[in-house]
């Protein structure tokens, strides 16, 4: 579904990212952890659009998507969620969902002065949608708050319903369990679950090793900018070089 | 009685200038997040399209004096000063919220200047005279056709009031709203932020030409004099001191911040000597600039804030 060949990011003489090749099947929750600084965010980054790659070539579902802006890529189906949350905090929590849906009619100046009625009725079918969805996630109590106002895991959970909001085949959650308490934590791990079953392909960055246990079914570990290994979880835990990459030991290194 | 009378048409005319430029503003900084601080310079444009299409035939003048009817010099100066907007818009708008403003600062100041010098079409310091004004051909007396001039004045803002109250309410506001929250978000979510952003600025830009073009032909007279930053000043003061996005925050704020500078001025000409008015006339700044240094410390979001977008 997602493929990844060769991608290099070099920032002013700093590599971030060198020489990085993955892919992602359909319908998995794909895990991406390493220690900090291994180019996981930037990767992120290259992928929906907002940095572009110094080398290397990105494709999706046969697509080359390597130089597509992020509302390009949003357009083919892949949506993310940041790693700091970055909600629209002067609106309230139900414009933050029904802002996302793509090519609304309203969405052109002159429909809503000469199409009223169409307009209406289709903000009235997203607002369903948006009110199930935050259903869904629990925040229907809040969803004429300012997002604002909202606590750092409520964000997480808004900026999941975000994503759902425009029906994505890929979506790539950077730190959804960041700061988030053990309660919300299972709701997040139950939630990311059940749109999986409906056939949501996930890439997740976590360094909460729980959440990568027990949601994927494969994990990459990424060091120094580029993967390091990868095998199912149960594989990447017992293995010594993933001790080595958190702990400091350079990759050169623990290959001795 | 009818001298108070006129005196208040006369007030409410020369605001509604102001009015529909901090409407104008409003869709671009207040809710956009849009910082042009080249208002006077899309003012100048709308003026000078109405008086050059609508005006009379200059004997100095290579081009202009077309005579056109006026509500036709309107409509050129929405879609001129709308072009200008693209245009503008088009090499600024991709830059960062200061730099955006230091350009729409410089290019403003540079139209005020191409006015001050292309004499063969603006003629220059001695502006453009003798400009038509509706009904004034009508009816002898200035009274009445100034009567006429604030029903077309109030006319004119309650329709751009309406359109942009359906706009900014509408999903296409709500874009416009993310945007100014938070534009990497709003990218992600799949919306072309540069074509909102330059929307915005256009729509905002044609309704500040078409401030322009109502001055021109109602004050009768343009030179390029009318058209100094002070201006796009006075209107920021207004919208932050109304209350920006929110449009009627933006009226209210244009009247108070009108009804606070001419009274200023009447206050200033009643207790200085004339000798010292010249000199004293600054004062007006300072009291403008003192009103918004109050309303930003105590009440930022002005006396009318935005308000909550609540849906049921």
């Amino acid at each position: 579904m997602l493929s990844v060949h060769n991608l290099v990011k070099e920032f002013d003489g700093l590599t971030a990212v060198s020489d990085l090749s993955f892919t992602v099947e359909p319908e998995t929750i794909t895990g991406l952890i390493g220690p900090n600084g291994a180019g996981k965010t930037t990767t992120f980054n290259m992928i929906t659009g907002h940095v572009k790659p110094s080398y290397g070539s990105i494709h999706f579902d046969g697509q080359d998507i390597t130089n597509l802006r992020p509302h390009q890529a949003f357009h083919l189906g892949i949506v993310r969620t940041f790693q700091i949350p970055r909600p629209f905090s002067g609106m309230t929590v139900l414009e933050n969902l029904t802002m996302v849906p793509g090519n609304q009619i309203g969405e052109n100046v002159w429909n809503n002065w000469l199409r009223r009625s169409k307009v209406e009725n289709e903000e009235l079918r997203i607002q369903r949608k948006a009110h199930e969805l935050l259903e869904f996630l629990n925040l229907s109590d809040l969803n004429n708050e300012f997002s604002g106002n909202l606590s750092g895991g409520q964000l997480k959970l808004l900026e999941l319903g975000r994503a759902l909001m425009s029906d994505p085949k890929l979506i790539l959650l950077d730190e959804p369990a960041a700061g988030v308490n053990p309660t919300l934590l299972e709701e997040i791990i139950e939630r990311i679950r059940e749109i999986h079953r409906q056939g949501v392909t996930f890439l997740i960055i976590e360094h909460n090793m729980e959440l990568v246990m027990r949601l994927c079914s494969s994990v990459l570990v990424m060091a120094e900018g580029g993967i390091l290994m990868e095998g199912s979880p149960e594989e990447i835990r017992s293995d010594p070089r993933l001790i080595d990459a958190f702990l400091g030991g350079s990759t050169s290194s623990s290959d001795t | 009685m009818i001298d108070i009378l006129s005196f208040l048409i006369f007030f409410f005319i020369v605001c509604s200038f102001y009015i529909i430029s901090s409407l104008g503003l409003n869709i671009q900084y207040g809710f956009t997040g849009m910082f042009n601080v080249g208002i006077a310079g899309f003012f100048a444009v709308g003026a000078y399209t109405s008086a050059i299409l609508t005006g009379p035939n200059y004997a100095d003048t290579i081009f202009g004096g077309f005579g056109l009817p006026i509500i036709l010099g309107w409509v050129c100066a929405i879609i001129v000063s709308g072009i200008a907007g693209l245009l503008v818009g088009l090499i600024t708008l991709k830059l960062r919220e200061d730099f955006l403003a230091i350009s729409t600062f410089g290019i403003a100041i540079s139209l005020q200047l191409v006015a001050l010098n292309v004499e063969s079409v603006t003629r220059g310091p001695n502006g453009l005279y003798a400009l038509p004004k509706p009904f004034a051909h009508i009816f002898d007396s200035p009274f009445v056709s100034n009567v006429c001039y604030l029903i077309i004045c109030i006319v004119v803002i309650t329709m751009i009031y309406y359109a942009l109250e359906r706009a900014v309410r509408s999903p296409w506001g709500r874009v416009l709203r993310s945007i100014r929250e938070d534009e990497v978000a709003a990218e992600a979510l799949g919306k072309n932020v540069f074509m909102y952003r330059l929307q915005a600025f256009i729509l905002g830009c044609g309704i500040m030409g078409l401030a322009g073009a109502m001055y021109a032909n109602f004050v009768r007279f343009i030179s390029p004099q009318d058209f100094l930053p002070i201006f796009t000043i006075q209107v920021y003061v207004m919208l932050i001191v109304g209350g920006k996005g929110n449009n009627l925050g933006a009226i209210v704020g244009a009247i108070v911040i009108w009804a606070l500078w001419s009274a200023s001025d009447s206050l200033i000409n009643f207790i200085v000597t004339p000798d010292f008015q010249t000199q004293a006339a600054a004062l007006r700044i300072i009291i403008v600039g003192m009103v918004l240094v109050l309303m930003l410390v105590f009440k930022p979001s002005g006396i009318l804030p935005e308000k909550k977008h609540v849906s049921g």
